[in-house]
């Protein structure tokens, strides 16, 4: 029996659970009224670890896209969501570990594998930008262009920065041209960098670390690129979780691009290539 | 670029860089995030650097308009050559801090700035200086 149920509760937070044993009515009502209970007084995360603690094969999943929406601070709950859900051992070993009841008998018992990877695309989801245009309260990334090299990208986007920033603005510019950085330069912020894009990616340092704030317009900081790596350490995944960072800290993210085409063209391979594997 | 929801494309008036900027608006628009999710299109707009006006207006280079009908993109600013950019890059500061110190460069990226938040600013330095007085009196 397959009992799907979505609750439109007090904080908006969708669980979608699904229950692959027969289940008689009561405990259906009994595990209802537990978590409306739970979502409703103490918020999804405890309502998520209530219901671990139940230990009813149930498999959760949270619907990350209203989830993010109407969240007030939401870099602190996805990371929460992150060590609660995206575990996929602990779940895993839950839900094969977990005494049966009597009453519930498990014909086609999930593999632990089924469980993981859910778990896997649910983590993957937590560091993915909103579409486009869907929340208000991220900034805007704006890509400073050009086909040709050496037509001043890299002096627009320093000017341009400091422009906006001055304007009462908060802003991040991002130099991409991995291995051959050149924003610190036209910022005059060449000493200061200590940590630098790949090593954010790389999650080697946290996003603060490497954030060089300018000495003379607040609200812009800059985040430098590596010398000595090149543009093959960039993937997908981690860029989108970076920027999906920078984008609820700023108002404005310009993104010095380098020259040329090829490095764009790789990473929207990469990004087919990625999409065709989760299929 | 991939993940922008605006562009900036920068171009110099030479056919090179003007060609290499098409293609790279023809690329933002179809192999961009928004257009494969099929949201609302990227926002490019075109910044013109190293603008001369005088050579533009003696047939040496492309022209504003040239550029303009060639990409087919808002112009958000258009930067005059200026030496003092060089020397900016050298100290560590950027052009903008030069706007009101006399520099045309440091002006005209000011403007670009309150043209891409909304502004309606008109364009500046676009058009040859006329020669002062005392040039016109004593040749060059």
């Amino acid at each position: 029996m397959h009992v799907i149920w979505g609750s439109d509760s007090v904080c908006d937070f969708r669980f979608k659970f699904k229950f692959t044993t027969a289940l008689d009515n009561k405990m259906l009502q009994s595990i209802r009224t537990t978590a409306g209970r739970s979502a409703g007084a103490y918020g999804p995360q405890l309502a998520a670890q209530r219901f671990k603690s139940t230990k009813s094969k149930c498999e959760l999943e949270s619907l990350n896209g209203t989830s993010l929406k109407n969240n007030p601070n939401p870099c602190r709950k996805t990371a929460k969501k992150h060590t609660i859900i995206t575990n996929p051992k602990a779940q895993a070993t839950t839900i094969s570990a977990v005494p049966t009841t009597p009453k519930t008998t498990i014909p086609h018992a999930p593999a632990p594998s089924a469980a993981s990877m859910q778990a896997a695309h649910t983590a993957n989801t937590a560091h993915k930008l909103p579409p486009p245009d869907s929340d208000p309260t991220m900034g805007r990334i704006v890509a400073i262009t050009s086909g040709k090299g050496g037509v001043g990208k890299t002096t627009s986007a320093a000017s341009f920065a400091m422009g906006i920033a001055s304007k009462s603005n908060t802003v991040c510019v991002v130099d991409f041209d991995i291995g051959l950085r050149n924003l610190d330069i036209h910022l005059g912020a060449e000493r200061r960098v200590v940590f630098d894009f790949i090593n954010v990616l790389n999650e080697e340092c946290s996003l603060q670390q490497a954030l060089i704030k300018d000495k003379r317009v607040e609200g812009l900081s800059m985040l430098a690129a590596s010398q000595t790596k090149d543009k093959d350490s960039l993937t997908v995944e981690g860029v989108e979780r970076v920027l999906n960072e920078l984008c609820k800290k700023f108002d404005y993210v310009i993104l010095d691009s380098p020259a040329g085409i090829e490095s764009g063209a790789k990473v929207s391979e990469r990004l087919s290539m990625v999409s065709s594997l989760k299929n | 670029m991939y993940f922008a929801d605006d562009a900036v494309v920068v171009t110099n008036p030479e056919l090179s860089s003007c060609r290499d900027a098409d293609k790279m608006i023809g690329f933002i628009s179809s192999r961009s995030r928004r257009a494969e999710l099929g949201a609302k299109p990227v926002e490019m707009s075109l910044l013109i650097t190293r603008y001369d006006a005088d050579r533009a207006e003696l047939g040496e280079s492309l022209s504003i308009t040239d550029i303009q009908e060639l990409l087919g993109l808002d112009l958000v600013g258009v930067i005059p050559e200026s030496k003092s950019i060089l020397t900016c890059t050298n100290n560590g500061t950027p052009v903008i801090t030069l706007e009101g110190k006399g520099d045309n460069a440091g002006g005209a990226y000011s403007d670009m700035v309150d043209r891409f938040l909304g502004a309606d600013t008109p364009m500046r330095y676009v058009t040859p200086e006329e020669p002062s007085f005392f040039k016109r009196l004593f040749g060059k």
